[in-house]
């Protein structure tokens, strides 16, 4: 083990107050940081069954005006079918309608489930593992047969811990075959929560199939992140060349396609449609994070001032018998880095109790925190960030003193 | 002017002395009052000479050896070492000659509490090349020396105070210096073992020819050295 480590080990072992105290505030400040990390990055990481999406565009909202009210809200399946098809640089097109609540009583308990009525192409841009049966297909959107594919909580409440295959699902006033069961969805996944998806030629609205404002929404799945000025600029043409439907009061439409972070950034900031807030948005975060962690960074500096003033004989001996100022600063950094890095790891098992709890209370409405690699690498780079940035500067005060004020205790 | 690096990898030339003061002056300035330290030092110590520092408490001399060795800056004068002049030296370059070329012992010892014996010894080592087996072997090899084999594992706390100077001795000479520097190096110890640790300090010098500087107390242990710097208020008198 190189000295520097064993040393930093050994210092925080021989003060074990300062080392708790310093761990603890770090690691609050930290496990607060991977929380919240953990929801960004459920929010936003590609997971199943949302696997593309980090090279998705996603289409929820649509303005359509008339004369005298503008309509902003979910777009009708007409304006995506005769708009939005075969994109430029697009490899999958799915529209979807959003859930919809429908409900029955089984055995006397009332069960509400959420209905989401998709094309077939829906399976291919989100990558559900079937716990049982298939989905359906091209030809059974065609053909609009009442076919369901159910989650597993549905699958438990209407037919316990039987296969669920072959079985009748009510569904409003209709009944359908249950030909698939999948696993829950996390209701954070906004394209994908629900609990039963049936065919979109099933919908049951009068004329969905020509409506300019509805309850659609459509994904696109990108050859890749670079496609995506080219999908928003083609819409945007297509757009310009919108026609007034006869019988409709309608008089122009707009689409707004973006990608999940730009969804978030938008309702996070209350943005207007058309702007692109996601720099802010990441800017506003990265402030909130910087200012989170720059107070128990400012405490941390204090305790090291002192501790390092403790130190200040050892200093001076070192100093005395060859250690530069970058060497020393490189030293006391490293010490903090070590304490910081300990506190990171603790605060990640923090994270993951708070994970469980979360998960066991249900705060987050049956959504789950989970700490991925990647938050664990977010954990660690802020670890590193937070030792340097509370360790630098009591470690450059120290290392500038003369040796001989150092031996003397710190004195100027 | 940014001071320029020097190389201090080179041996010290054994011709000129091995340490200069020139008009050496240090002050101490507080908002109200200005006090003189040392006042106009000149002072040359040949290679492998072993000097005795004395003058009483508050007379300036352990300022002095702090300037010999390059741990305070003097307010005015120069300071040559081996013939380098300190001034020109930047603090990577300064604090590479005191690695190289000097060690010093102090009063209070000053050893890292964390560190064992033999981690102590090693400290000067770290802040040069070599792998982690050849610091070791040096600083065991120093331990024995000093007498101190058996406790190369035990920490300044579990050693007595004598004891403790020993391993500060062996820390001192580890790497080898030209120049060792001992500010009242038994200052803290009984007669008897203070005795020793200047018996320690004697066969350094005589052999491997160390030039060594010692402040004292003790007109005993000055007379035993081959020249008494005297130092009074800040000047020098003899």
């Amino acid at each position: 083990m190189p000295s520097s480590l064993r040393l930093s080990l050994e210092v925080l072992r021989r003060r074990p107050f300062f080392t708790f105290v310093s761990l603890f505030g770090i690691a609050f400040t930290l496990t607060t940081l991977l929380v919240v990390s953990a929801m960004l990055d459920g929010l936003l990481a590609p997971r199943a069954p949302e696997v593309h999406m980090d090279r998705s565009l996603y289409l929820n909202r649509a303005n359509v005006f008339s004369d005298n009210n503008d309509f902003h809200g979910p777009p009708g399946y007409g304006l995506l079918d005769e708009y939005c098809r075969d994109l430029p640089g697009v490899e999958i097109t799915t529209f979807y309608s959003n859930p919809r609540t429908s409900l029955a009583f089984v055995n006397g308990q009332r069960v509400e489930t959420e209905v989401r009525h998709c094309d077939a192409e829906y399976w291919r841009a989100f990558r559900f593992d079937f716990l049982e049966g298939r989905a359906f297909d091209a030809s059974d959107v065609e053909a609009a047969r009442p076919v369901v594919v159910i989650d597993a909580s549905t699958r438990r409440a209407f037919f316990g811990e039987e296969s669920a295959i072959g079985r009748t699902l009510p569904v409003g006033d209709r009944a359908f075959e249950v030909i698939g069961v999948v696993p829950d969805v996390d209701p954070m996944r906004e394209a994908t929560t629900g609990n039963a998806w049936t065919t979109l030629t099933t919908h049951p609205a009068d004329g969905w199939q020509t409506q300019q404002r509805g309850d659609f929404s459509a994904c696109f799945v990108a050859t890749s992140p670079a496609a995506f000025d080219a999908i928003r600029a083609e819409l945007d043409a297509r757009m310009e060349a919108w026609e007034p439907k006869p019988g409709t009061l309608f008089t122009d439409a707009r689409v707004f396609p973006q990608t999940r972070l730009q969804e978030l950034a938008q309702e996070a900031l209350g943005a207007p449609r058309g702007e692109n807030p996601v720099a802010r948005f990441a800017g506003l975060l990265a402030l909130i994070a910087f200012v989170f962690m720059l107070l128990p960074a400012v405490n941390l500096v204090n305790v090291n001032m002192s501790r390092i003033l403790e130190r200040a004989s050892e200093i001076g001996v070192r100093k005395a018998f060859g250690a530069s100022n970058g060497e020393l600063v490189r030293q006391f950094v490293i010490e903090n880095v070590v304490l910081c890095v300990l506190g990171g790891l603790i605060s990640f098992v923090l994270a993951g109790f708070v994970a469980e709890l979360s998960a066991g209370a249900g705060w987050l409405e049956g959504s789950r925190l989970q700490l991925s690699p990647r938050v664990f690498l977010v954990g660690l780079a802020l670890s590193v960030f937070f030792g340097v940035l509370s360790g630098i500067l009591p470690a450059w005060r120290m290392a500038r003193l003369q040796p001989v004020q150092a031996l003397r205790g710190g004195e100027r | 002017m940014k001071p320029a690096t020097a190389t201090v990898d080179t041996p010290h030339p054994r011709s000129g002395p091995a340490l200069a003061l020139g008009g050496v002056e240090k002050l101490y300035r507080t908002d109200r009052v200005e006090t003189v330290a040392l006042s106009r030092i000149d002072l040359e110590i040949r290679h492998g000479s072993f000097v005795s520092v004395m003058g009483p408490s508050g007379s300036g001399k352990s300022t002095l050896l702090h300037i010999l060795g390059l741990l305070d800056a003097p307010t005015s004068g120069t300071v040559t070492i081996g013939g380098t002049d300190a001034a020109r030296l930047n603090d990577k370059a300064r604090a590479q000659l005191r690695n190289r070329h000097i060690g010093f012992v102090f009063q209070q010892f000053h050893l890292v509490p964390d560190l064992s014996a033999r981690d102590n010894v090693e400290l000067p080592l770290l802040y040069r090349k070599g792998s982690s087996g050849e610091r070791r072997r040096l600083a065991e090899k120093a331990l024995e020396r000093v007498g101190l084999a058996a406790r190369m594992d035990h920490r300044p706390t579990q050693m007595s105070g004598g004891q403790q100077q020993r391993v500060a001795i062996a820390r001192a000479i580890v790497g080898q210096p030209d120049i060792v520097l001992a500010d009242e190096p038994t200052g803290n110890l009984d007669s008897a073992m203070g005795n020793e640790i200047m018996e320690l300090l004697e066969g350094l010098n005589r052999e491997d020819g160390t030039t060594i500087v010692m402040v004292t107390h003790d007109a005993a242990l000055a007379d035993r050295t081959d020249e008494v710097v005297r130092i009074f208020d800040g000047r020098r008198v003899s």
